[in-house]
């Protein structure tokens, strides 16, 4: 019976984001009447309620085992833990689109709310908001139904969750990641409407720029999450891979990230203005691209959990026709906004409309990645793969640029034309810092380090000595700091300078050892000591002990792996000796027939420091909003 | 801006879509399931230097699994395929469009699932098989082609297509 009222509560949802839209339509040939508004608002809120009642019914469901409802059969067992059974569903494809549309309905139905219905946008805000919310619930009601059902003889327990993901990350790396893709939702409706409006009022930006950084901060921390995952805890020995589906966060990322530098530009000196609309929309776009190309499962990933072509074909349209009625509202319409003032050279303006033309160019070198392989395999029949070479080639130089650009419009003023002498004496001890230590870890590292390392290194050095530098003058003369753009781009620079160091003395070695055997190195010695097998309530642990002497110290290490018996998948969990500068990372690959195992020992420098990094720009971004009002 | 610029903004999400939906629909059309055809002629190197071609695998029941050491989703699947090497299903490798040296390491460093991997470095074989990329597996009955799968082989695909036959 619950299942069905879940189900009954969905589709009534979906009815009233159908009527809330039709009353809308009716009201603009009827000429504005406040009651129509209030009426299509009332419709509009009450369908997010339903659509919450459903969601967490469907919660109690998965909680109370009723394998009655496919989904749950599939993906969740009765010997999971309760957390495991709430994340059991958006462990898959159906559950997944639910949380999503979920999300949608929640930031929208918040925003909503909080707008003015007597301005006149309220109703294309409405309007764009129930339109999306319809195409994505017929999409999950029509191809990707959570409630079907097994009926009547419903199995005594259920399929169990992907080993993969049985993880606590699962709990919350996917919800942050929706919430960050859909929270982009709210300036994609109020940039619709503001274009469909078509009278191009002063001060939309402001209304919309605190709820991009919230989304931003989620998308980012949502990603982060994921390369943490990964490497903790899957055993893949890194922290990101440049697969398809990181691509594809990736690309909505960078335009985000341009999308919230070139708001602030338009609410400050009122300049950038049609870029910001066309960021804005992209940034959503880009999250539903992304949504398509996971979903469809075109393209080989390490994340294919769940695709289907089919589904593919219908994300593949919803995604267009969100895309060209927005684009197209923007081709025909933003050649009437007229900027309040123009771009002075050399003003910090300047550098941000420079900013944005760069973050474009590396969304398209990403999406060329991405796409490339496919042009390859369908129209010439040879597959290629694209990997980390040409992204690393693509990206040195980018960031190079990003890092000079960022270097002078710390300097800058807004409206003013630099002063060159004066940015670069400010500039001088940040260069010299820089080129010093990239020049001492070029000629005292034991093997060459590539231009590329140079470039990350160089660049994220200047970056954090910059800022370094501006934080020593605030404390020593008072002098003024932004501090949430302090804190963002220090946590940029540290990123860059991680990554870097990370790949410049990172090694890893691949071992083939028997229990008891050893291996004897000049820096360190492994020896193999004990295989021991133990079995748990849904799985077989093979656990190995490893000791490791390292500079006269012994370390002991116990990866293991497991074999599931539901669906005899097996995973790898890794052992990690984690300190502050470095981590070891030691993973148990397969039994060789001569009985002998396989290990993969890494040395992984400055790894913890890629991720407290990307929590410090998470930090320097909620600083700002907390300054908006 | 410019008037005709502003075409710009709608042609690139067009051809952006009719692009994906090319690749949707030919990506359908290649998922068939059940075949019934001959294992096209070959001669080949493998992996360990010998040579094999069609008549050697003509009788009996094989995987012919299709890989690459470049190829991540090979790497999600070869724990499965291990699994069923160990329960006595015997597996074909194909390697494809691979270096030598590169396929090696990889089979020494995760252990092979393979009685034999051919190394079809050109991928003449895979043309006339139809191969669309790695990871594919085609099911081999007494010389006929009976199951193909592309992408991950898994133990739901498994069960579903390909179990009956062992």
């Amino acid at each position: 019976m619950i299942p069905e009222i879940s189900h009954l509560l969905a589709i009534l949802a979906a009815g009233l984001f159908l009527f809330s839209l039709l009353v809308i339509l009716t009201s603009s040939a009827l000429s504005s009447s406040d009651s129509i508004i209030r009426l299509s608002l009332n419709c509009f809120n009450a369908a997010t309620i339903f659509l919450i009642s459903a969601f967490i019914l469907y919660v109690y469901l998965a909680v109370m085992d009723d394998f009655s409802v496919k989904y749950i059969a599939m993906h969740s067992n009765s010997d999971l833990p309760i957390f495991y059974k709430i994340s059991s569903i958006w462990s898959s494809h159906e559950g997944s689109m639910f949380l999503w549309i979920l999300f949608l309905s929640i930031w929208l139905w918040l925003f909503v709310n909080r707008l003015d219905p007597q301005s006149n946008l309220f109703r294309y805000v409405i309007f764009f908001s129930a339109m999306v919310l319809l195409f994505f619930l017929l999409f999950l009601l029509v191809t990707s139904s959570p409630f079907e059902r097994i009926l009547p003889l419903a199995p005594i327990n259920g399929g169990d969750i992907n080993p993969v993901l049985q993880d606590p990350a699962l709990v919350i790396h996917p919800p942050m990641l929706y919430l960050g893709y859909v929270g982009f939702a709210v300036p994609f409706v109020y940039i619709c409407a503001y274009l469909a409006d078509g009278e191009f009022r002063q001060g939309w930006e402001t209304i919309i720029q605190k709820w991009s950084l919230y989304a931003w901060a989620f998308l980012t921390l949502g990603i982060g999450l994921g390369s943490w995952w990964a490497y903790y805890e899957l055993g893949w020995g890194g922290y990101w891979f440049w697969d398809p589906v990181e691509n594809v966060a990736l690309m909505p990322w960078l335009a985000a990230t341009a999308f919230t530098h070139s708001i602030h530009a338009s609410t400050k000196s009122g300049v950038l203005k049609s870029w910001t609309l066309f960021l804005g929309l992209s940034v959503f776009i880009l999250s539903l691209f992304g949504a398509f190309i996971v979903r469809s499962g075109i393209i080989d990933s390490v994340h294919s959990f769940a695709n289907d072509p089919q589904r593919g074909l219908t994300l593949l349209l919803i995604t267009g026709v969100i895309a060209l009625i927005s684009f197209g509202l923007f081709s025909f319409r933003s050649t009437k906004i007229v900027n309040s003032r123009l771009v002075v050279s050399g003003s910090k303006e300047s550098f941000l409309s420079l900013n944005n033309i760069l973050m474009i160019t590396s969304i398209f070198s990403v999406f060329l990645g991405v796409i490339y392989p496919l042009i390859t395999q369908y129209f010439y029949s040879t597959k290629v793969s694209i990997g980390p070479p040409y992204y690393n080639t693509i990206f040195a130089p980018l960031i190079f640029i990003a890092a000079c650009f960022i270097a002078l419009s710390v300097e800058s003023k807004w409206q003013r034309k630099w002063k060159l002498t004066e940015t670069l004496s400010k500039l001088g001890i940040p260069i010299l810092i820089s080129c010093f230590l990239t020049f001492i870890v070029q000629s005292f590292h034991q093997y060459s380090v590539s231009l590329i390392q140079m470039i990350g290194l160089f660049s994220g050095t200047f970056i954090i000595s910059i800022y370094a530098f501006k934080l020593l003058m605030n404390l020593v003369n008072r002098e003024f700091i932004n501090w949430s753009s302090a804190v963002s781009h220090l946590g940029f620079g540290l990123l860059l300078f991680s990554i870097a160091v990370n790949s410049i003395f990172s090694y890893e070695k691949n071992l083939k050892l028997n229990v008891n055997e050893e291996y004897i190195s000049e820096e360190l010695e492994i020896s193999f000591d004990d295989l021991s097998l133990q079995d748990e309530s849904n799985h077989q642990r093979i656990i190995a002990q490893i000791n490791m002497k390292i500079h006269d110290k012994v370390i002991s290490f116990s990866p293991e792996k497991r074999k599931y018996f539901t669906r005899g998948q097996v995973t790898s969990e890794t052992d990690i000796e984690a300190t502050f500068l470095r981590d070891i990372y030691i993973n148990i690959g397969e039994q060789l027939d001569d009985g002998s195992w396989t290990f993969r020992v890494q040395f992984n420098y400055l790894i913890k420091w890629i991720w407290f990094s990307v929590l410090l720009m998470i930090l320097g971004i909620l600083i700002r909003s907390r300054a908006i009002v | 801006m410019k008037s005709k610029i502003r075409y710009i903004f709608l042609l690139v999400p067009i051809s952006i879509i009719v692009f994906f939906a090319y690749v949707i629909s030919q990506s359908q059309n290649e998922a068939s399931q059940p075949l019934n055809l001959e294992l096209p002629e070959f001669q080949l190197q493998t992996l360990d230097d010998k040579t094999l071609s069609e008549k050697d695998i003509s009788s009996g029941t094989y995987l012919i699994n299709v890989w690459a050491s470049w190829c991540i989703t090979c790497r999600v699947e070869h724990p499965f395929l291990i699994d069923l090497k160990d329960k006595g299903v015997p597996i074909i490798g194909l390697n494809y469009k691979d270096d030598k040296d590169d396929a090696i390491n990889w089979l020494k460093n995760f252990k092979s699932p393979y009685e034999i991997s051919i190394h079809d470095f050109y991928g003449t074989l895979a043309l006339d098989l139809g191969v669309t990329g790695a990871p594919e597996t085609y099911l081999l009955k007494d010389g006929i082609i009976v199951r193909r799968h592309i992408g991950e082989l898994n133990i739901e695909k498994w069960r579903q297509d390909f179990a009956e036959f062992f």
